[in-house]
């Protein structure tokens, strides 16, 4: 399998040839390259505007490659569908729609969200109203051509296929694919879709194959025609669950608000709880800190379980850790531990199975400033991995003892100085000095000492170092969450820093930065993600591709 | 020798940081957070955490390594005085501290008692007539000048602690006393003018904005007080402070639409998120505002009054499809205006043609047509090789925006991209 040193290799000369974006253009900023400009754009490659392109550019771009992409490239980017960007996968689907192949696409739509399938036709006849926002959304012009007739039975599958909740979430990507196709609707459940789509929802709420939309629209007309009572009795009479955002859309429209008392609330909150997924509940713990109880957890909880560590469900680490940092400290009490630590715990060992043996992953931060995401990142990783945290001080690097991700949780949801208690106990006179100067030499030393092919993760913020880059050199897998050394297998995942003040004149300056590497944590999994699939990619790249002429498919005029 | 220390807390407990290097801590009774201690020995030979340290080794007889926490015994530190700092070595980083930790009436005494003997200084310094001497006796005025004033100078800081501090106190117990009658909001309004404390300033803001939000206010009557809020100078100026207030009313649609039947330029508008304030209220506004939306802002110049229009950039290409004008929201919204060669509208065609050449390059071939180029020119060259090649379409645009409309194309992106702020596909 391709080293990082590898796939870095591959980047520069891809990058020197034009065949890959720079860092700044891409959706995923990585400097690295499977060998194939046509795997990295699916991999990276995002129809929004960058740094130096617009989102016509990238269009043009990137579906130049799609349609030029030989059979073997294609069926290279089947294997991996899964981990590609969603805008490659459109255009994938649509080369397959242009090449005739039912069967590819098909297979690359059932890899999108059902929002983007329901969306497809729309994206064959008139492109631009999915690819593009704002005026451009109207330019005419098209990719493929819409074999109109084979297009609508497609479509039929499609409508088949779509459970009711995703139809009521997609509704607006189903009506405009089925104007744009002069659809037909046939059958009980295609002409309650239609009534739901064009109509006022009459026939569709008599539709049992349409739930929860039928449950929707009862419980509207009930909430209008007799108020909150009967609008929960004809919730909770049903089977099936009404999406969250339907349910605050149609309080918001009756003048209701979770957060006020009245006779009905408590059983609106529980229902409120109920119908929410997993990862809409952790966007809603500040919006319901006034109200959430102990028994609201207990059903979170529940269902944390159910859909993420037992099902396969995928709660980013981002969206957790943001969600519960941005809750009132009673809430993140209340949650932390049947909710946040379960979802880590998962998340650690999602992260652990993408950084194969040998092991330990080694983390190496400073010991001035012990940055909370980073030491959660650590403990995350260490509940589903051996791992070990070395600290840096201004005399040597001190290895300290696992920490473990209750722990660090624990404390997450202290205040400041129930945390700073915590970490004076935990550390000791570790966690009480302040000095920015470190020993660098002393890095060097304990690079040394490690396995130079386990992977090591680095966040040393405002230190650039030889001693570092030079006991970086032998490493194979080097995570920086801060600014590069340059290692031939180190890469950079984050660094984001901020001036906060600045004065200078002629060869003198001053200035003052803050710096932050929630981002840089945010991104380690992402990065290990398409670290493995530009590994599994760059497999299908042999050596004597790399940086030659690669016969494309002639493009149809 | 002598340092004076600021006690911090951290983790709970009191520390001092001496270079802010290290953190101390205290062993059994412990000093007063926001306080200053002396540590005064012969023995302490530097004001960094590494002397101190070693000092506290020295005298304890315990050696510490960096996994220690570092205490100094009792006996060890003392009180500090405003004196302590006319001969403490480490002045310079303590001075910062004062206004914490001495009140305006210590610093008043403490002038009363050392600003005359800056006085003499230079009057012993200014009677010197040896040039040598003069010098040493000028250093000595430098130096006790800086101590003396260097913490009298901190006043300012501390009378504006202690002036805030008794105005919350006050202004709290009268918003508390007027929080227990029947809502007045004339009187709320009134008193809110003329709070001083920024923390009752806050709090008065966030009940008025909670109580005009309450339902039993039609929009009507909220835009009656908040006028009389404008009217009211204090009050005008606390709210531009406190944007709690206006998070609070944006429940309420309160930004309806204020023109009506009127032509409005939109060819220079920058689109941007709209947010709740004076400016959007008192902005005119084309069609109803809902704060966090995108809104087209018509700078006002002269005096003239800030436009809003509801709606996106996408408002200007489709006056600009219609022929320069199009009907929304009751007023005719217009590109164009009365220059024909305005860079805005030219920005407009920029991001049309850049659009066009790279998904229907086709389309271009009419306006290459116009320009009267030779058929081996460039850009037709470019024209008949974009289907092959993607680059190619860069090209084509670049040529054609510089001969249409006379644009660098790369600065002519870069500036119709900080006209749109929202409308980015996610």
């Amino acid at each position: 399998m391709p080293t990082l040193r590898e796939l870095k290799r591959r980047y520069k000369v891809n990058l020197a040839l034009g065949r890959a974006l720079p860092t700044f253009d891409m959706g995923v900023a990585l400097p690295l390259s499977t060998g194939n400009a046509l795997f990295d754009a699916a991999l990276t490659e995002k129809l929004s505007p960058s740094t130096t392109l617009t989102e016509s550019d990238h269009v043009a771009r990137l579906w130049h490659l799609v349609r030029s992409a030989r059979r073997e490239e294609l069926d290279a980017l089947a294997t991996q569908a899964r981990g590609l960007m969603n805008d490659a996968k459109l255009l994938l689907a649509l080369r397959a729609w242009q090449d005739g192949d039912d069967a590819g696409t098909r297979a690359w739509l059932r890899a999108l969200p059902w929002g983007w399938r329901l969306g497809f036709p729309t994206a064959v006849i008139k492109p631009a109203r999915t690819l593009f926002t704002g005026w451009r959304r109207g330019i005419e012009f098209r990719l493929v051509e819409p074999r109109f007739d084979a297009l609508r039975a497609l479509f039929r599958e499609l409508l088949a296929e779509a459970p009711g909740v995703a139809l009521q979430k997609y509704r607006a990507s189903v009506r405009e694919s089925a104007a744009l196709l002069k659809y037909r609707f046939e059958g009980e459940r295609e002409r309650g879709i239609h009534d739901f789509c064009f109509g006022k929802g009459g026939v569709a709420a008599g539709v049992a194959a349409l739930e929860p939309i039928g449950t929707t629209l009862r419980a509207r007309d009930a909430l209008r025609a007799s108020g909150p009572r009967a609008f929960l009795d004809v919730l909770e009479a049903s089977e099936r669950s009404i999406p969250i955002t339907s349910f605050m859309g149609l309080l918001g429209a009756a003048g209701l608000r979770l957060r006020d008392s009245g006779p009905h609330h408590a059983a609106l909150r529980s229902y409120a709880v109920r119908t929410a997924t997993v990862v809409e509940s952790i966007l809603r713990l500040t919006e319901w800190s006034p109200w959430l109880d102990a028994g609201h957890v207990r059903t979170l909880s529940d269902k944390v379980r159910h859909a993420v560590v037992e099902g396969d469900v995928v709660v980013p680490f981002h969206k957790i850790v943001r969600a519960f940092n941005a809750a009132p400290p009673g809430v993140k009490k209340l949650v932390h531990e049947p909710l946040v630590v379960p979802l880590l715990r998962h998340f650690g060992k999602g992260a652990a199975a993408l950084l194969p043996a040998p092991g330990p992953v080694t983390f190496l931060m400073p010991g001035n400033v012990i940055h909370l995401m980073s030491l959660l990142l650590y403990a995350v990783v260490a509940s589903a991995m051996p791992a070990r945290l070395l600290l840096l001080f201004p005399k040597g690097v001190q290895e300290v003892e696992p920490v473990a991700l209750e722990e660090v949780c624990a404390h997450l949801a202290d205040g400041t100085g129930e945390c700073e208690a915590w970490l004076l106990e935990r550390f000791g006179g570790l966690a009480t000095h302040n000095t920015y100067t470190y020993d660098y030499a002393a890095v060097r030393r304990a690079l040394a000492g490690l396995d130079p092919a386990a992977p090591l993760v680095l966040d040393l913020p405002f230190s650039d170092s030889v001693d570092v880059l030079e006991g970086l050199l032998p490493f194979e897998r080097v995570l920086n969450l801060n600014n590069a050394y340059g290692a031939p297998g180190e890469v950079c995942l984050a660094q984001d820093y901020y001036l906060s003040f600045f004065m200078g004149g002629k060869g003198w300056s001053f200035s003052s930065w803050a710096r932050f590497s929630d981002r840089a944590a945010e991104h380690f999994a992402e990065m290990l993600d398409r670290l493995a699939r530009f590994q599994a990619l760059a497999e299908f790249v042999p050596e004597h591709q790399v940086g030659a002429e690669v016969p494309r498919v002639e493009v149809p005029r | 020798m002598k340092l004076v220390l600021f006690v911090d807390s951290w983790a709970e407990r009191v520390v001092v940081r001496p270079d802010w290097q290290q953190m101390l801590f205290f062993e059994g009774q412990a000093p007063a957070a926001k306080s200053f201690v002396v540590l005064e020995s012969k023995e302490l030979r530097g004001s960094s955490a590494e002397s101190v340290v070693k000092w506290l080794e020295a005298e304890t007889g315990r050696a510490t390594s960096s996994r220690d926490v570092v205490e100094i015994p009792e006996r060890l530190w003392r009180r500090a005085t405003l004196d302590d700092f006319i001969d403490a070595q480490n002045v310079e980083t303590a001075i910062w501290q004062v206004p914490e930790c001495f009140s305006v009436g210590e610093l008043a005494a403490f002038a009363e008692r050392w600003a005359p003997s800056v006085v003499e200084h230079a009057g012993r310094a200014l009677a010197e007539p040896e040039w040598r001497a003069r010098v040493r006796l000028l250093k000595k005025l430098g130096e006790r000048s800086d101590r003396v004033f260097g913490a009298l100078y901190r006043t300012s800081a501390r009378a504006a602690k202690e002036r805030e501090e008794l105005a919350e106190k006050a202004e709290r117990a009268l918003i508390a006393e007027l929080a227990a009658r029947p809502v007045d909001l004339a009187t709320w309004i009134s008193v809110f003018g003329k709070l001083e404390s920024w923390l009752a300033i806050h709090d008065m803001a966030q009940r008025l904005g909670q109580e005009l939000a309450a339902t039993k206010y039609s929009n009507d009557d909220i835009a009656a007080w908040l006028e009389q809020l404008w009217n009211d100078e204090g009050a005008r100026q606390h709210l531009r402070r406190v944007p709690g207030f206006w998070a609070a009313l944006t429940g309420r649609r309160l930004f309806a639409a204020s023109v009506r039947d009127e032509s409005v330029d939109i060819t220079n508008a920058v689109e941007q998120k709209a947010a709740a304030g004076w400016e959007l209220w008192r902005g005119r506004r084309v069609g109803r505002i809902v704060p966090g939306r995108s809104v087209l802002m018509i700078q006002g110049k002269n005096d003239r009054t800030t436009i809003y229009v509801r709606g996106e950039r996408r408002l200007k290409h489709a006056a600009e499809r219609a022929g320069g004008s199009v009907r929304r929201f009751g007023c005719t919204l217009t590109v164009g205006g009365a220059r024909d060669k305005s860079v805005s509208r030219a920005l407009l065609e920029v991001e049309r043609i850049e659009t066009l050449a790279n998904v229907a390059p086709e389309s271009l071939k009419e306006r290459l047509a116009e320009l009267g180029l030779p058929p081996s020119h460039l850009a037709y060259r470019a024209l008949a090789r974009v289907r092959e090649d993607p680059r190619q379409a860069r090209i084509l645009a670049d040529l054609v925006i510089e001969y249409t409309l006379g644009i660098d194309a790369d600065v002519a992106r870069q500036l119709a991209r900080a006209q749109s702020v929202g409308n980015r596909r996610r």
